[in-house]
């Protein structure tokens, strides 16, 4: 049963109270008073400069205490009146909304519209909708940051009014009974005390079809209603200046005194804990665990350094940061509390110290400051720099003096490094790293990260005057999670922001939005994001004519490859994997280069698109280090995806590839990513891998030969690769597709010849001499280099030998000039003019 | 149907809201600031630091026995120590003076507060007197 009665509930008595001017606009009514009180007073002063009976004193007592009468009501009404208090939490409240009446636990600006609603005879939730975007204003930002006009909203809800009558007996509706049912469950989920209009909104995203519409075309769902409501609560709600917790930000006087002076530190350090005090402490997000670590080990006794290591970028800064907050506000270990947090500017101290020695002798001096001092904790940025490995310009080993003063306890230090760095230099040094504990910095998520966006979007449109669109926000998100790989989030998208608000900004317009986000991705990544235009969608619905006008027969493979390419565009492939993997199988000579570099010029835009690897130089395992590269060298496979991710992938002959350098590619054809020689994460999901192989093409031919059946035939050829061990099965499974290639007959190849010849016509005519190709000498071509088990390759070489070295001799000898036109005569290939 | 907002009638209402809630909001505040001043001398930190040496600075003595070097150790020790508890001493006796009249602050507020809608009746009251009188 459902329980709502505004009427009986102790909010409605605010409502009653809120239409008597006196208390609505106590506030304004006390300025008023209050000014008027001082302006009594002031003419009171000034009275002996003219005469007046005016009784100046008692028209300023009177004002004044009626303006302290208006605060106390002021303070009154909207402090005890519009908040009763809730004698259940909302917790108790879901579970037993049967037995309670719900209108109880509305806020008063939310009871405020349902009585609204209510006075207008039947409510659903149209009529909630419609009062909740005409008299909240806390619609207002939600609508405008969703660039949605809310008049225009509010008029096409009155007209849905006309067609769709009201509810009848000035009941409530179904949909608004489901709606302040889910309102309430919204406000408990969020830890509220009350329904707001918020909580309203976001339950009407669910049950209003007008609302849903709304979201629906600007794509966007429940959960992001939620989150957008809640950056506004974010927004609005502000520290008090006089609570405690604000005061101390102001620091306190004296706890230093029973620490040491460090002012040899001081000239070769960066005091974060200062820098964060100026910038009034902002505050942090996410990373909690981590910073609960770094608490720990910094609170112990012995082992108390540490190193933190992740991506940069992915928020190792912003841990330390927020422990120096709690540091500085006591609310961290006792170990922790008041502590100096001073980032060694090593860099500087290197400029500054002539050699080795004397490097040593001050960081010595500096060290033992830090620990006579027992409050400072130092932090090292690119920790990895200063302990190991080679020496370059801006480096030096301070692993010696460092690991000299690491197991004593008052010194503390926290290095900061990636975790290249620290494979390749701590993990090689074992005297630095038997006293550093490791802490890993994962990755932000998506939800730390839009909260993150959504401040740094309000600094930034108050710095370039600009509007950001929350769908822009949802799309920097997106488009960097997929798009960005080798930058850790938040980095990536803050960055993205940045970027795209300046773009707008240099593009003369007001508003960032989804599309701008992707053009900048785009061009940062060479890969096509957003909407499929126009063109581009011409080229999926025709991929297989177009395949064709290059290649002949072969139609099985162009379907696959085809339909690969439009699921992978329309974005309904499920798949974390490739845009398409493929595993050409086939005799030689029957079009399967052919056919990669034709989906590379169509799809790709290029040929030069296709990164092709020839596997039969990877036949040992030592051959790794080529392919995905290695501290010394960029690999041919990781180097050539970094460069340009949106390719296709070319492993030609992978058969003969070392079996070991084929699992390699498991990871990529199943996560489509692999970590290279440099330890970097190379992104493959914009890319196409096409394998093609030559083994088991005896089956093949022998199956065209007996006339077998073709549907069987692709299993019965990877049986025999897998019995012979050619390929395991589990690297085949991980193709998207297994493409048998079937021989070309004679018919194919007079066709493929024409296109041979067609090019070599295509050559001439650049230097004006126009060469007619007949079917004769096509048939010719064919006729002599007819081979199934050498396919089209074969003939080429017959062109060449044939037609390619008559033609060279007539140029040169000025046979063949500018402006001529010939054919070949197939008998014999003699030149026939015209 | 359960009973889950409290419903009083309006004078018992505005009478509970200001002798305490709004009383208790009040102490509550000026407890904040109190303890902040607390922090910000650092009072409690500075008496158990009191005698501590002003910034670490102390000698130690090393080798042989040196009546000079004792002496030099000895007064250079005392010097830090009762430089230490001096400025100590005279931020504590600020702490103090500043936490006793938040204090007297405070009590003042209350009062004001528990004593304001008498005085909003009497000044209505006798500035009306005022004005109608005179």
């Amino acid at each position: 049963m459902f329980n709502f009665q505004l009427k009986k509930t102790a909010v409605r008595r605010a409502l009653l109270l809120n239409k008597i001017i006196f208390f609505r606009r106590a506030d304004i009514l006390f300025g008023i008073c209050l000014l008027a009180s001082l302006t009594f007073l002031s003419l009171f002063i000034l009275k002996d400069y003219f005469y007046t009976e005016i009784n100046f004193l008692g028209w300023s007592g009177l004002f004044f205490v009626s303006s302290l009468l208006f605060a106390e009501m002021d303070l009154f009404f909207k402090n005890s009146v519009k908040n009763p208090k809730i004698l259940i939490s909302l917790q108790e409240a879901v579970s037993s909304m049967e037995k309670i009446n719900i209108a109880e636990l509305l806020h008063f600006d939310a009871a405020r519209i349902v009585e609204k609603a209510e006075n207008m005879g039947g409510v659903d939730s149209y009529l909630l909708l419609y009062f909740l975007l005409k008299e909240a204003r806390e619609m207002d930002f939600v609508f405008y940051r969703l660039l949605i006009d809310k008049e225009h909203a509010v008029r096409e809800i009155e007209g849905l009014f006309e067609q769709r009558g009201r509810v009848a007996g000035g009941g409530y509706a179904d949909c608004f009974v489901d709606t302040m049912k889910d309102a309430l469950v919204i406000a408990k989920t969020r830890g509220g005390e009350r329904i707001t209009n918020e909580d309203i909104f976001v339950a009407l995203s669910e049950h209003n079809r007008y609302l849903q519409g709304i979201l629906y075309r600007n794509g966007l769902k429940k959960k992001e209603v939620l989150e957008l409501v809640s950056w506004q609560r974010r927004i609005k709600e502000k520290e008090n200046p006089w609570s405690y917790r604000n005061l101390i930000k102001k620091g306190r006087i004296g706890t230093e005194w029973a620490s040491g002076h460090t002012p040899f530190i001081d000239n070769f350090a960066i005091d974060w804990t200062k820098a964060m005090k100026f910038a009034g402490f902002p505050e942090t997000v996410g990373h909690d665990e981590e910073g609960d670590s770094l608490e720990r080990v910094l609170s112990r006794n012995e082992m108390n350094s540490l190193v933190l290591v992740g991506k940069p970028g992915s928020g190792r800064k912003s841990i330390i940061q927020k422990i120096i907050k709690k540091s500085f506000l006591g609310e961290s270990l006792s170990e922790v509390n008041y502590h100096r947090f001073l980032e060694l500017d090593l860099p500087a101290l290197l400029a500054y110290a002539q050699g080795f020695e004397q490097t040593e002798k001050m960081l010595d001096e500096i060290f033992k400051e830090a620990t006579k001092a027992g409050n400072i904790i130092l932090i090292i940025n690119n920790f990895h720099n200063f302990v190991g490995g080679e020496q370059r310009p801006g480096t030096v080993d301070i692993s010696g003096i460092l690991s000299s003063y690491l197991h004593i306890s008052e010194f503390r230090v926290i290095g900061i490094t990636s975790y290249a760095g620290f494979h390749q230099y701590i993990e090689a040094n074992p005297s630095v790293l038997s006293l550093l504990e490791k802490i890993e910095v994962k990755e932000a998520t998506e939800e730390d990260t839009l909260i993150l966006l959504e401040k740094k979007a309000v600094f930034l449109e108050g710095k370039y005057r600009k509007l950001i669109s929350f769908a822009a926000l949802k799309k920097i998100i997106s488009v960097s999670a997929r798009y960005i790989r080798d930058v850790p989030f938040p980095e990536k998208a803050l960055d993205l922001l940045e970027e795209s608000v300046v773009y707008v900004d240099q593009q003369k317009k007001g508003i960032l939005l989804p599309e701008h986000v992707e053009k900048i991705v785009s061009e940062k990544t060479e890969v096509p994001v957003g909407e499929i235009d126009a063109k581009e969608k011409d080229i999926l619905l025709n991929m297989e004519k177009l395949i064709h006008e290059r290649m002949v027969n072969q139609k099985e493979a162009v379907k696959a490859v085809s339909y690969a390419l439009r699921r992978s565009r329309a974005d309904v492939d499920t798949r974390s994997g490739l845009i398409g993997s493929f595993l050409f199988l086939g005799p030689t000579g029957v079009g399967k280069t052919e056919m990669a570099r034709a989906i590379a010029a169509i799809y790709f835009g290029t040929e030069k698109r296709v990164n092709r690897i020839d596997m039969s130089e990877f036949q040992n395992i030592s051959d790794v280090s080529r392919l995905i590269g290695s501290s010394q060298e960029d690999g041919l496979l990781t180097s050539g995806v970094r460069e340009d991710p949106f390719s296709l992938i070319l492993l030609d002959e992978i058969e003969k590839a070392h079996p070991d350098i084929l699992s390699l590619f498991l990871q990529v054809l199943d996560e489509g990513h692999i970590t290279d020689g440099k330890g970097r994460q190379v992104d493959f999901r914009n890319t196409m891998l096409i394998a093609t192989s030559n083994a088991g093409y005896q089956t093949i031919l022998e199956s065209v030969e007996k006339k077998e059946e073709w549907e069987g035939l692709k299993n019965k050829v990877l049986k025999n690769l897998f019995n012979k061990g050619t390929f395991r099965p589990e690297f085949v499974n991980r193709f998207d597709e297994v493409v048998l290639f079937n021989p070309l007959s004679k018919e194919d190849l007079i066709t493929i010849a024409g296109f041979q010849l067609e090019k070599l016509a295509e050559k001439l005519k650049e230097k004006d001499i126009e060469f007619k190709v007949t079917k004769k000498l096509q048939e010719r071509i064919v006729e002599m280099s007819y081979d199934p088990v050498f396919g089209a390759r074969e003939m080429q070489r017959a062109i060449q030998n044939n037609i390619g070295d008559v033609l060279s001799s007539a140029i040169l000898r000025g046979e063949l000039n500018r402006g001529e036109s010939f054919s070949i005569k197939a008998e014999d290939f003699s030149i026939l003019k015209e | 149907m359960w009973q889950i907002s409290e419903k009083r009638g309006i004078f018992s209402l505005w009478f509970l809201w200001h002798y305490l809630i709004a009383l208790r909001e009040i102490y509550l505040g000026w407890k904040d600031i109190f303890l902040f001043v607390l922090n910000y001398f650092s009072i409690s930190f500075l008496l158990k630091t009191i005698f501590s040496p002003w910034r670490r600075y102390r000698f130690s003595f090393r080798g042989g026995f040196d009546i000079g070097k004792v002496a030099e150790v000895v007064v250079f020790n005392v010097f830090s120590r009762a430089l230490g508890m001096a400025v100590r001493t005279a931020v504590i006796l600020m702490g103090i003076i500043t936490a006793i009249l938040v204090i007297i602050f405070g009590v003042f507020i209350i009062l004001m507060w528990v004593l304001l809608p008498v005085a909003v009746i009497f000044g209505l009251f006798f500035s009306l007197q005022c004005l109608i009188f005179n």
